[in-house]
């Protein structure tokens, strides 16, 4: 919520408008297609397998490059083995508005459910009802402190990927200078170890260094962009931003733009408006996690447990992230890593 | 103090007289909230006063620019609010218009740029029209729904904000756009004169422009009396319904012009932009001293209102205030500010007033 609430009436509609919201998530983004990709593949039993199994996959939240990348991944890997895929999800990253989508996707008995859980505790009793209905379930992106019982868990390396970035960081600034962080939310686990591992990289690495500032900011770019600018005033003589979301990168490089000042400027993902703010040199780095094969992974592990091939299956997966900078933006071996746009 | 409905008859309402010239009312209620108004004005003095003090760098070009660029996407809502909540109503859907009419904009845009051909000031004009048009068709839904079909506006515009916000996502599946024209981002981040935003300046003048319509003409009075007291406009003979409707329709306006500038601001249109912006924009009216219950509040208290929130989002980052205690700051001074405000009209309570000027 934002920093004001007025009155108890205009607060209550929020809850309530966020509750529909929530609803509207339920009940909009269904997506199940079969039919997609994978030109010949007749979509059922195409493995040849007797039972014909199907993946459903629920993200921490709708509209987010980096989940609809991973829902790819389920996709591609769900048609090469033969399964029907569905997605379903909600507007709000909160175990409120999942806890419900995850209940309903389960009612339909999927054989296997891939989940992002937007809590590490609180969506653990959904996922638990889950399980006991006999949905295999295996986790992407973020975990649960209690996983027992999942098929697998597989996630970024958040710690490292916040390293990546202070060492880029520290290499720009030539091991002197200040740095400002920010971020979404400060408790969201992914989030905190990014900015968490820039920190101790910078620490331990390049004590010249010092983070001078750290902003929460909300999820609309413009939010971000008053907060870097704010902080460049505070701050002028800032060599360097890291912001461990995707608008908090946008925001910034904006701000860059209208102040017309320069600083190394680190994002985290690779959504279409993060790539090319990074081609036109607005955004310096981009450390980029692999959200389809985290998909693709999930899918084959999960196809695994539920034809009783117990052996390949990893229970715990951390996948690295790669730094894409502005000179390699445009290489092969870069633009593979870019998130699917809408 | 409050002006809920009233009670005597032997009190007309002001400007019961119909559409002539304002008789001595209007005068009473502006020299009214010109004193409130002072008092405000003073808690956004003072918080400059305590910004200023504590750092060097909050008076500053760069800090004008930041928090009056910054300003124009919650003035631009409050200014619509302030009609909606003069007329007795209450408009939730205007973060979610902003969002929604900054993504269409934006997608038409991104389609006739990607042809290519068209130069990018006819592109972005089309995409801009296009913007407020959307703005105004979600206000004429608003307006239609709330008028003619005597559904709260509470919850017309309740379902307004999740429609907007659900449609805002399904432009681009959730996603931004940010193929726009150079011109959008060149649009706003021109400074005229160096300290002047282009959208500073467009939002300038609407909220101008506002201010005079709500304080000196018909449409104003019609507004602060259908607040006021609903059946006495229509004994005096106000067509509440079109009002009404024109009303919420404005608002709408306001939120397309309102996601132009966020859109300008960012050269990219996010379906997230807005979200909240409902709270902001209300919490600056009632700051400003309008009365939930309609018939009470002005532009320029709306834009004072808006300016402390807009100082305070800048300000607690620039005197490095940690951020978990920003929002308590906010929180605190918000509260204060409105009991200051009241405290300065119990002053005033102890000299006579007529009756008249409670309203």
């Amino acid at each position: 919520m934002r920093k004001s609430s007025p009155m108890p009436a205009v607060r209550l509609a929020v809850c309530v408008g966020a509750a529909m919201i929530a609803i509207a998530g339920c009940g909009g983004s269904s997506s199940s297609s079969s039919s997609a990709a994978a030109g010949g593949s007749s979509s059922s039993s195409a493995s040849g397998s007797a039972k014909h199994y199907s993946v459903a996959f629920i993200p921490g939240a709708t509209g987010v490059a980096f989940y609809d990348s991973l829902g790819a991944g389920v996709q591609a890997e769900a048609n090469k083995l033969g399964m029907s895929y569905s997605t379903q999800g909600a507007a709000d990253f909160t175990p409120a508005a999942q806890t419900p989508v995850v209940d309903a996707v389960c009612s339909r008995s999927p054989s296997l459910l891939l989940v992002a859980p937007t809590d590490p505790a609180a969506m653990r009793s959904a996922i638990q009802r889950c399980m006991s209905e006999g949905v295999k379930v295996v986790l992407v992106d973020t975990g649960l402190t209690d996983a027992s019982g999942v098929v697998s868990a597989i996630t970024s390396n958040n710690l490292q990927g916040g390293e990546a970035a202070g060492k880029v960081i520290g290499q720009a600034l030539h091991g002197k200078g200040e740095v400002s962080l920010m971020s979404l939310s400060p408790t969201a686990t992914t989030q905190v170890l990014r900015l968490q591992g820039a920190k101790q990289e910078l620490k331990a690495s390049y004590p010249g260094i010092s983070v001078v500032s750290t902003q929460y900011t909300q999820q609309a770019p413009s939010s971000s962009e008053t907060t870097a600018r704010s902080v460049l005033s505070a701050h002028p003589g800032i060599g360097a931003f890291f912001g461990a979301a995707e608008p908090n990168a946008e925001g910034t490089a904006q701000a860059l733009v209208s102040t017309g000042k320069k600083a190394v400027n680190i994002g985290y993902d690779a959504s279409p408006p993060e790539v090319q703010l990074l081609k036109k040199g607005q955004i310096s780095a981009l450390v980029i996690q692999q959200p389809a094969l985290e998909g693709t992974l999930g899918v084959e592990y999960g196809y695994d447990a539920l034809t009783g091939k117990t052996s390949p299956i990893k229970k715990t997966v951390e996948l690295p992230n790669v730094v894409v900078t502005t000179s390699q933006a445009n290489s092969p071996t870069a633009t593979k890593y870019y998130y699917t746009g809408s | 103090m409050s002006s809920g409905p009233r009670l005597d008859p032997s009190a007309p309402p002001p400007s019961a007289s119909g559409p002539a010239a304002p008789p001595t009312e209007p005068a009473s209620r502006s020299r009214l909230s010109w004193m409130r108004e002072n008092w405000i004005f003073g808690v956004l003095v003072l918080i400059v006063l305590v910004f200023s003090l504590a750092s060097g760098n909050f008076l500053t070009r760069a800090n004008w620019l930041n928090t009056s660029s910054t300003a124009t996407e919650v003035l631009l809502l409050a200014v619509g609010e302030t009609f909606v909540i003069v007329s007795g109503g209450i408009d939730l859907s205007v973060g979610a218009t902003l969002g929604l009419s900054g993504m269409v904009g934006g997608w038409v845009m991104a389609h006739f740029f990607a042809t290519g051909g068209t130069p990018g000031g006819i592109v972005a004009t089309i995409g801009i029209v296009v913007a407020i048009a959307v703005g105004a068709a979600v206000g004429l839904v608003n307006g239609v729904l709330i008028s003619r079909y005597d559904i709260p506006s509470f919850v017309v515009t309740l379902g307004t904000l999740g429609i907007g916000t659900g449609l805002a996502d399904l432009v681009a599946n959730g996603q931004e756009i940010s193929l726009l024209p150079a011109t959008i981002g060149n649009i706003g981040n021109t400074n005229l004169g160096g300290w002047l935003p282009v959208p500073v300046v467009v939002t300038a003048i609407v909220t101008l422009l506002a201010g005079i319509v709500l304080a000196k003409t018909r449409f104003g009075i019609f507004t602060y009396t259908i607040g006021d007291n609903r059946e006495a406009a229509v004994r005096a003979g106000v067509d509440d319904r079109r009002h009404l409707l024109k009303i919420y329709v404005l608002a709408g306006v306001l939120a397309g012009v309102a996601g132009v500038t966020v859109m300008t601001r960012l050269a990219a249109a996010s379906p997230t932009s807005g979200a909240n912006d409902e709270l902001n924009a209300i919490a600056a009216v009632v700051i400003g001293g309008a009365s939930l219950f309609g018939g009470r509040g002005t532009i320029s208290g709306s834009l004072i209102g808006t300016a402390i929130i807009s100082v305070l989002l800048t300000g607690l980052i620039i005197v490095n205030v940690p951020p978990f205690w920003q929002l308590v700051a906010v929180g605190v001074v918000l509260i204060a500010a409105v009991y200051i405000d009241q405290l300065g009209s119990q002053l005033r309570a102890h000299r006579p007033i007529k009756r008249g000027e409670t309203a």
